[in-house]
């Protein structure tokens, strides 16, 4: 890496997306380091047809305030990310977050439809567009989202959108034995339920774990569900407030994220016994508190690419380094 | 499909040697190698067929080894590959432009498991999509990109262009359901991209299976597929919508989506269309409607009765002479087998079509149709539609005669005017049948220079030489030699 690190204290605050394609430019010119980007003046909704159920916005709006824009017209982007004070979109992208009710609607990945990206060369690019369906050019969108910055930073994306649920409840189910636990969530998994929060979780450790299952949509599958689900095991109403507990609760340094096919999921938990975890356990992905795990080695060839794909975007190395 | 008249370019003479092919011969065996005129025919085009070209040879690998073994053979020699699957592109997305070494998949067709606890299947590229279904449908599970050719089209091939269907309003495209992939480099290396066969779903590191995925056979071969199934829904209602008027019915689509109704599909056949379907298939379409629109809700079945009721009231408001429930499985089978071979019976209507694929944002549904309605008049050529309607994303279906130069040069006079439009509504000139040779030159007009030259360092990082389907995506790439539409008709 080429750049030095002094300028690093430095803050950068656009206040359009060109501003910052320049600053970028300029630290490649000096062989600099770029200090933080603070992206917050890029907090405009662009264009919101409802409806087209898409939706444009600068990237350094709060995912928050967006959704409650989109909530005054019935809609939403279907991601749910822990958000404490003012989590913009852009941090969601780049670290590619979800919550709960990933299971049900996908990772945010899934829903971004066009994006601009400030490259590290100071390039201003775009890829996708504005229409739901679109496989013109390649998609490039990929490379940014859960590449914390090491290529480029995201100044404007797109999103299609979803109906907000007409009816959704929570319901829990907390076992002394995590055999029970587990029988339990694959018996929900086997039954005709369409869940879209299906999560195991353990805030105090040693303590048990519990079995949360999320349902959504019309009030007349709500219904049917919960019949369904009150037959399956001795589940209580609750909510997703243990998302919330669990990451203000722990340092985010310390969480690691542990992903497996969704059938082993339970059993890797079995070994955290006295760790504290939330898990997706539809999706198969655990964050647990002060994990140890192995080092996983990349394949050689796709972390060639990947080094190559890094030079090309960030030559200067002006950006974050690749994340392992 | 079209009927194939258009005289056959002679290929560049500079092709593999005599002893390339016998290396070709050797790894795959003598009777995979196809180097003789007649058998070569066969790939001279996909199912876009104004521009054709003979490869020089077509190999036909019939497994991972021996794909990256004929790749490595080409990267030696510097030579051209062109990755095929069935062949089912409507943009010319595998042509072999120069010629050069086409490496055909269809002897890899093996589904080699299926996971029904994790909801996965890992199949060979050249496995046909519908057959993933069908394998898995006694577990109640699916595979969820449903394009019309499905019966055809092949996995690797899908992943290739990111394939769509009719579903794909509710379930994605192609790249919501492929895990992960093995990918040979156009080196000969072979990678595996994302979710691995027993991994979980979050990969560390760049979503490279994300930015290889749909990138048209330009970053290396896809030898196999790692698919995510999804359950059967538990029911269906599937509703036809009969309008007086191609515009009541794009009022209604608006009105569906607007009203927070996602149907798994809503699809639009209009008047030449259902009446060449009907003439074709015997379904029970009205002749004399202006528009038919499919609306197919699933779910769990409480819910749908409502939405049903909602369905049928805003097709009623916006004038619906009659909505019509399919009250059997077969109905809804029978109905869906109608939609999906409506290309078919375009031969009905005329020798030679150009199939096009924009895409408008929703709202902007009728303001389009309009224009192509338009555009129709003022050509004086038919442009019958079938289409993804709730997706915004338009199948217009230019006919003309190849053999009349006046008809050939207005169809692709009215194909550019089409595509101009989505761009200028803020669409895309593709929704899921890709650029391939067929709308490069559009490129241009949707993307910026920096955005071109983004994608093209992104390919170099794949592909340094250009080597792996070659001239294809970009303005400005090498068309076919034969490509002259007046000679053409004129034969």
């Amino acid at each position: 890496m080429s750049a030095s690190a002094s300028a690093s204290a430095n803050v950068i605050r656009p206040s359009s997306a060109q501003e910052l394609s320049d600053a970028v430019r300029a630290a490649c010119h000096s062989r600099q380091h770029l200090g933080s980007i603070d992206l917050t003046a890029l907090n405009r909704i662009l264009q919101h047809v409802p409806e087209d159920m898409t939706v444009k916005v600068e990237a350094g709006i709060s995912l928050g305030i967006l959704q409650r824009a989109l909530a005054m017209q019935g809609q939403w982007i279907p991601v749910d990310p822990f958000t404490p004070g003012e989590l913009s979109v852009e941090e969601m992208l780049a670290s590619d977050l979800s919550g709960p009710r990933r299971y049900g609607f996908g990772p945010v990945r899934d829903h971004v439809i066009g994006m601009q990206v400030v490259l590290g060369d100071g390039r201003l690019i775009k890829s996708g567009g504005q229409v739901v369906k679109n496989v013109a050019g390649y998609d490039l969108m990929k490379l940014f989202m859960g590449s914390r910055r090491s290529l480029g930073v995201i100044t404007e994306a797109s999103f299609k959108l979803l109906p907000l649920p007409e009816f959704e409840a929570v319901f829990a189910c907390t076992q002394e034995s995590p055999d029970a636990t587990s029988d339990l969530l694959e018996r929900v998994h086997a039954s005709a339920l369409t869940p879209v929060v299906l999560d195991v979780y353990r805030l105090t450790p040693n303590d048990d774990v519990t079995l949360v299952v999320g349902i959504a949509g019309s009030r007349e599958d709500g219904a049917w569900q919960i019949g369904e689900l009150q037959r399956l095991g001795n589940f209580e109403m609750s909510d997703l407030s243990y998302e919330a507990r669990f990451w203000s609760s722990v340092s985010r340094e310390r969480v690691t994220r542990i992903s497996v096919r969704p059938s082993d999921l339970m059993n890797v938990i079995s070994q955290q016994q006295e760790k504290r975890f939330v898990a997706r356990a539809g999706n198969g992905i655990a964050y647990v508190d002060g994990a140890e795990v192995a080092v996983k080695v990349q394949d050689p060839v796709a972390a060639a690419l990947s080094a190559r794909i890094k030079q090309t975007y960030d030559p200067q190395g002006v950006l974050p380094s690749l994340s392992p | 499909m079209d009927h194939k008249t258009a005289p056959t370019n002679q290929r560049p003479s500079s092709g593999p040697s005599a002893s390339i092919l016998d290396e070709f011969r050797r790894i795959v065996g003598p009777t995979h190698v196809i180097a003789g005129r007649q058998e070569l025919l066969v790939y001279e085009c996909d199912a876009y067929t104004l521009e054709r070209n003979l490869p020089h040879v077509v190999v036909l690998p019939a497994n991972t080894d021996e794909v990256a073994a004929v790749v490595r053979v080409c990267a030696r020699e510097g030579l051209a590959i062109i990755p095929r699957g069935a062949g089912t592109s409507l943009s010319g997305t595998v042509l072999a432009v120069e010629g050069g070494v086409m490496i055909a998949l269809t002897r890899m067709t093996r589904l080699l498991s299926v996971d029904v606890r994790n909801r996965r299947a890992l199949v060979e590229a050249g496995c046909v999509n519908a057959s993933v279904t069908h394998a898995v449908k006694s577990h109640g599970l699916l595979y969820a990109p449903d394009p019309s050719s499905q019966t055809a089209c092949t996995i690797g091939g899908n992943v290739g262009t990111n394939s769509g269907g009719p579903h794909t309003l509710k379930y994605g495209v192609t790249t919501h359901h492929v895990l992960g992939y093995e990918l040979v480099l156009p080196s000969g290396e072979v990678t595996w991209l994302g979710t691995t066969l027993e991994g979980g779903e979050d990969v560390d590191g760049l979503d490279l299976r994300g930015a290889a995925l749909g990138t048209e056979g330009m970053f290396g071969i896809v030898t196999r597929v790692l698919v995510r199934l999804i359950r059967a829904p538990q029911a269906y209602k599937t509703l036809l919508g009969i309008f007086e008027t191609v515009d009541d019915a794009s009022q209604a689509v608006s009105d569906i989506i607007r009203a927070g109704i996602v149907p798994a599909a809503l699809e639009m056949m209009d008047q030449l269309i259902t009446q060449a379907v009907e003439q074709a298939y015997h379904f029970g379409f009205p002749m004399d409607a202006g528009a038919v629109l499919i609306v197919e809700l699933d779910g769990l079945a409480p819910g749908l009765e409502r939405q049903a009721q909602s369905v049928t009231e805003i097709c009623r408001q916006r004038r619906a002479r009659e909505v019509r429930l399919a009250q059997t499985e077969q109905q809804r089978a029978d109905l869906w087998k109608s939609r999906k071979r409506a290309f078919g019976a375009i031969g009905r209507l005329s020798p030679n079509f150009i199939t096009q694929d924009g895409v408008v944002p929703r709202s902007k549904l009728p303001e389009m149709m309009r224009f192509i309605e338009e555009c129709s008049r003022r050509h004086g050529l038919r442009i019958p539609n079938v289409f993804h309607a709730g997706d915004g994303n338009l199948h217009p279906l230019v006919l003309y005669d190849e053999r009349d130069p006046e008809q050939v040069k207005k169809a692709l006079l009215i194909s550019d005017e089409i595509l101009t439009q989505c761009i200028a509504l803020g669409g895309s000139v593709t929704g899921e049948h890709g650029i391939g040779t067929e709308k490069m030159d559009f490129m241009a007009k949707q993307f910026s220079k920096d955005d071109l030259e983004a994608m093209k360092q992104l390919r170099a990082v794949f592909d340094p030489q250009t080597r792996c389907n070659p001239h294809k995506m970009f303005p400005g790439s090498k068309k076919c030699g034969d490509f002259h539409p007046k000679k053409q008709a004129a034969a």
